[in-house]
């Protein structure tokens, strides 16, 4: 690393923040400048003061709440399930290796397909209706349960946990396979049965090492718009379709409450960025 | 307290994902392979893929050194006397407890990674006194002995600091202290001073003095250093080809190696190729600087090739005068000086003989030849065996 | 050790692994080939190929998957180019330089396409590349650079100088280093951001929505399209044919890994 210290200072401390700058920056701050024009009304034609009346919009209120519960039941669903995975074949090697292979599956499934997927297999006229009214448990397919455009999400819970399950699995199996036997095999040499070893050093060290891809998932679930469109309801929506049904509507109030909207959805997602980077352990 | 072992077998390390604390250098991540895995070009095609007939006692406070090369199975041996792997074959009785079929946590044998394992998101005192934790002990008797441990072992100051910050010698400290607070029958060492700076290691090595004395344990500590071994041990156990080759007191053991790749393993010895031949006198090990009574041979056949294993500063080289007459025994052959280096303690000459053939030889560093010198050699306390 | 008991539970455990992971893939097979399966047949009762030739026949089909071929191409290709400098720059810098630039290309990834977009269509417009294939690549760059520079930060926080300073000492120009010891073992972690450049555009929807404004079709926008007016059997081919490169990609950029002595330290 030292090796280019031949170069001068000012040139490897600034050179990287300059093509930081241009590459990521500049559109970063010209989309949230833009955000930040609309919302106060600068630009985008939107009347003054969306913020608040974005703040206090019932409807805005209920889809920030139904994105929130998405993203969090998702997570933390993808992330017991990733647990559970991963303790199961941790400290197999031949197992772990097998389990990674398969989790590797639907990680590059693009969301859209995973969501179409999801959609097929749920909904009301979808494969498990279909079965369930072959195994006579239900006689038209409105009888079966609204898993998909329903109020719950329950839909894009479970295309959140097919998606991201994988993910956090290889994330827990990764971090495990470093020193996750050495800390198991001194705890339980030190006296502690299988049970505490979990409770008291494995969980806890996993969990914190996972949290920087915990709060990747979370971002990711909360903006998607793939997921939203296909599995989401349509009442309450989900924010990022009531951002774009708010930028596409007729009336200039409804475009400054899509800036806004966009704009503190925006700030959170900085926020677990600047989050993400603090917690990730530095090499 | 007392450890006590019989007829023990094992497999070389299971599949474990991911096993830190061992050095890269260590051909034994290669050795260590399941029977019927792909042979790999670096290990050779007959190599054992386990250890058996493993048979020892350790008394408490004594301290056994086990001592083989690289992918002996040295810490199969600990990890399965831990219970951290499985055995194949034999028993384990801790304090007269057969503890052959109970996990780890119910042995009371404390098993101590080569490079400290510290949970990471506990305090020095919360580590320590972790074993007291999941015995149920109150958190305040817990935190007191915890911190008692730590005085003993001489870094109560760190007991709030968190692992990251301790140095190299201090997590040593601070793993052998959480050790000894589980008060367990028998501590596992695993090369606990391997890859340490010198100064490190006397820091270490003191450590582990302190916890003999202050816990009354049975010490099973594994190494490749015969030095380490000697500065602790009451005992050593050799391995060798899956197998056990030697089991006795350091002293004894120095003296009279029983074969030749025990004495390797010492690796004190300078070796002399030569062969035992029959003569009036009796069996005779005869090499190119003469001939050497075998009393003390340990050689498996009376006579052919053998070797003699002897310390540097049992070789006495001895000049000859200036008319080249030879002074201690007349019938020896001369050998030249062709080469000399010269270590701390020990000196290597190169020897030529009449044939005109090459031996190196070790002898101490007083050793007053020069090149082009005409010497004669004299061997003491050889011990002659037969190659392997 | 109750070994026997394990192993059955792992077995199970795996076996629903992999049912988890396959059952969605195999649905979207079946119904991409199925004609006319309405409810309630759990089986299709006729078979075909006509949504997946369509891909190919079909002008409209045909352009969504160039247009999303060689956006994704482009973006695999420019986002490449431009992060690998950046990350490499960066892990040669201060740590706070890397937590800024680290910072920087999260952000990117992390910011919600729909308001990113919001964002960026101003900026497209301005550059006069409103509604045009241009103005989706430049959208598509700006996440696809956040990932690969985390990517090529990771890379180069890691990497083992020794081998440029060996090939300095032994006379080396800063060129020859980079064509003869730096780039050979790159061919990894440039094999991956490629891959990863690739998906990350082909399976963008919010950015070419608001970018694109409607006029640049891609495959997942057909898609969606598709779902909406309710033609199952071709959403399912479109979101297979989607799929299937995702996956062919990964397993390339894995083949090519394989094939390199990484001697990263």
């Amino acid at each position: 690393m030292n090796f280019m210290s031949t170069r001068p200072a000012i040139v490897s401390r600034a050179l990287p923040l300059l093509m930081a700058g241009a590459l990521l920056g500049v559109p970063i701050v010209v989309g949230v400048g833009y955000l930040v024009a609309g919302t106060l009304g600068i630009v985008g034609n939107a009347a003054p003061g969306g913020l608040q009346r974005a703040l206090t919009d019932g409807a805005v209120l209920r889809s920030a709440a139904l994105s929130l519960w998405v993203a969090s039941a998702g997570t933390v669903i993808a992330l017991l399930g990733a647990l559970v995975v991963a303790l199961c074949f941790g400290d197999e090697a031949r197992d772990s290796r097998v389990a990674r292979r398969i989790a590797a599956l639907p990680l590059p499934v693009p969301t859209v397909a995973a969501a179409v997927a999801i959609l097929l297999l749920l909904s009301q006229g979808g494969w498990l209706s279909r079965v369930a009214m072959r195994l006579q448990m239900i006689a038209t397919p409105s009888e079966f349960p609204a898993l998909v455009n329903d109020p719950l999400a329950i839909g894009v819970i479970v295309a959140v946990v097919w998606k991201e399950l994988p993910f956090l699995l290889l994330v827990a199996l990764s971090l495990q396979s470093l020193r996750g036997v050495a800390l198991s095999d001194a705890a339980r040499t030190l006296g502690a049965t299988r049970l505490q070893t979990l409770r008291i050093i494995t969980l806890p060290l996993l969990v914190r090492g996972m949290v920087p891809s915990i709060i990747a998932v979370f971002v990711f679930v909360l903006g998607s718009l793939e997921l939203a469109m296909v599995l989401a309801p349509s009442s309450p929506l989900a924010l990022p379709l009531l951002i774009q049904e708010r930028r596409q509507a007729l009336d200039m109030a409804s475009h400054g409450e899509a800036y806004v909207i966009a704009l503190l959805a925006t700030v959170l997602a900085l926020l677990a960025a600047v989050a993400h980077e603090w917690l990730r352990d530095d090499p | 307290m007392s450890l006590e072992v019989r007829g023990l077998a094992m497999q070389f390390g299971d599949a474990r994902v991911g096993a830190p604390g061992m050095p890269h250098t260590m051909a034994s991540t290669k050795a260590l392979r399941a029977p019927g895995a792909a042979t790999r070009a670096d290990v050779p095609a007959d190599a054992p893929s386990g250890l058996r007939d493993i048979t020892f006692s350790v008394n408490g406070a004594d301290c056994l050194a086990v001592l083989g090369v690289s992918g002996s199975g040295k810490s199969s041996l600990l990890r399965t006397m831990a219970g951290l792997q499985p055995r194949a074959a034999g028993l384990i009785r801790v304090c007269g407890r057969d503890v052959t079929a109970l996990p780890p946590e119910q042995r009371s044998v404390v098993y101590l990674h080569q490079e400290p394992v510290l949970f990471p998101h506990r305090s020095v005192i919360d580590n320590v006194a972790f074993p007291l934790q999941v015995r149920g002990i109150a958190p305040r008797e817990a935190g007191r002995r915890a911190t008692e441990w730590l005085a003993r072992l001489q870094v109560d100051e760190l007991a709030s600091r968190m692992p990251q910050q301790l140095s190299g010698g201090q997590r040593h400290r601070v793993a052998l202290a959480r050790a000894l607070c589980a008060e367990p029958a028998v501590l596992l060492l695993d090369e606990p001073l391997a890859s340490l700076d010198p100064a490190v290691r006397r820091d270490v090595g003191d450590a582990l003095q302190v916890a003999r004395r202050a816990s009354g344990a049975a010490m099973v500590l594994v190494t490749h250093d015969l030095d380490d071994a000697l500065a602790i041990a009451t005992h050593i156990m050799t391995l060798g080809h899956g197998l056990q080759t030697a089991l006795d007191t350091p002293d004894a053991l120095l003296a009279a190696p029983p074969s030749l790749s025990v004495a390797r393993l010492l690796g004190i010895y300078a070796e002399l190729a030569g062969e035992l031949i029959e003569t009036a006198a009796g069996t005779t090990f005869r090499w190119a600087g003469g001939t050497v009574p075998s009393a003390e041979t340990t050689a498996s056949r009376a006579r052919g090739a053998a070797v003699a294993c002897v310390r540097a500063h049992d070789v006495h080289l001895q000049r000859c005068d200036a008319s080249g007459i030879l002074i201690d025994d007349p019938r020896a052959p001369r050998l030249t000086v062709v080469g000399r280096r010269d270590g701390v303690s020990e000196a290597w000459i190169t020897l030529r003989d009449a044939a005109g053939a090459n031996i190196g030889v070790r002898t101490g560093s007083g050793t007053d030849v020069r090149i082009g010198d005409g010497v004669q050699v004299t061997l003491r306390h050889a011990r002659i065996f037969s190659p392997d | 050790m109750s070994r026997g008991r394990t192993r059955v539970g792992r077995g199970i455990m795996l076996a629903a692994l992999i049912l988890f992971a396959t059952a969605p893939l195999l649905l979207l097979l079946v119904t991409s080939l199925a004609r006319g399966w309405f409810h309630p047949q759990v089986v299709p009762a006729a078979v075909d190929v006509r949504a997946w030739g369509e891909l190919f026949t079909d002008a409209a089909r045909r352009g969504a998957l160039v247009n999303s071929l060689v956006l994704g191409v482009a973006t695999a290709c420019i986002a490449t180019l431009l992060a690998l400098p950046l990350g490499r720059a960066a892990a040669l810098g201060t740590k706070g330089v890397r937590r800024i630039v680290a910072l920087l290309a999260f952000g990117a990834v992390a910011m919600p396409p729909v308001a990113l977009g919001i964002g960026l269509q101003l900026t497209v417009l301005t550059m006069g590349l409103g509604g045009s294939l241009r103005g989706v690549l430049f959208a598509h760059l700006v996440p696809a650079v956040g990932y690969l520079t985390l990517v090529f930060l990771g890379v180069f926080t890691q990497w083992d100088s020794h081998l440029e300073e060996a090939a300095a000492t032994l006379g080396a120009t800063g060129r020859e280093r980079w064509t003869l010891v730096l780039l050979p073992l790159l061919r990894r972690p440039i094999a991956d951001a490629l891959a990863l450049g690739f998906l990350v555009s082909w399976a963008q929807v919010a950015l070419t929505l608001l970018v694109g404004g409607g006029a640049v079709r891609t495959l997942p926008l057909d898609v969606l399209a598709m779902l909406q007016s309710g033609q199952d059997q071709r959403a399912a081919a479109g979101a297979l044919a989607l799929t299937i490169p995702a996956l062919v990609v990964l397993g390339a950029a894995r083949v090519a890994a394989r094939n390199t002595t990484a001697v990263v330290a």
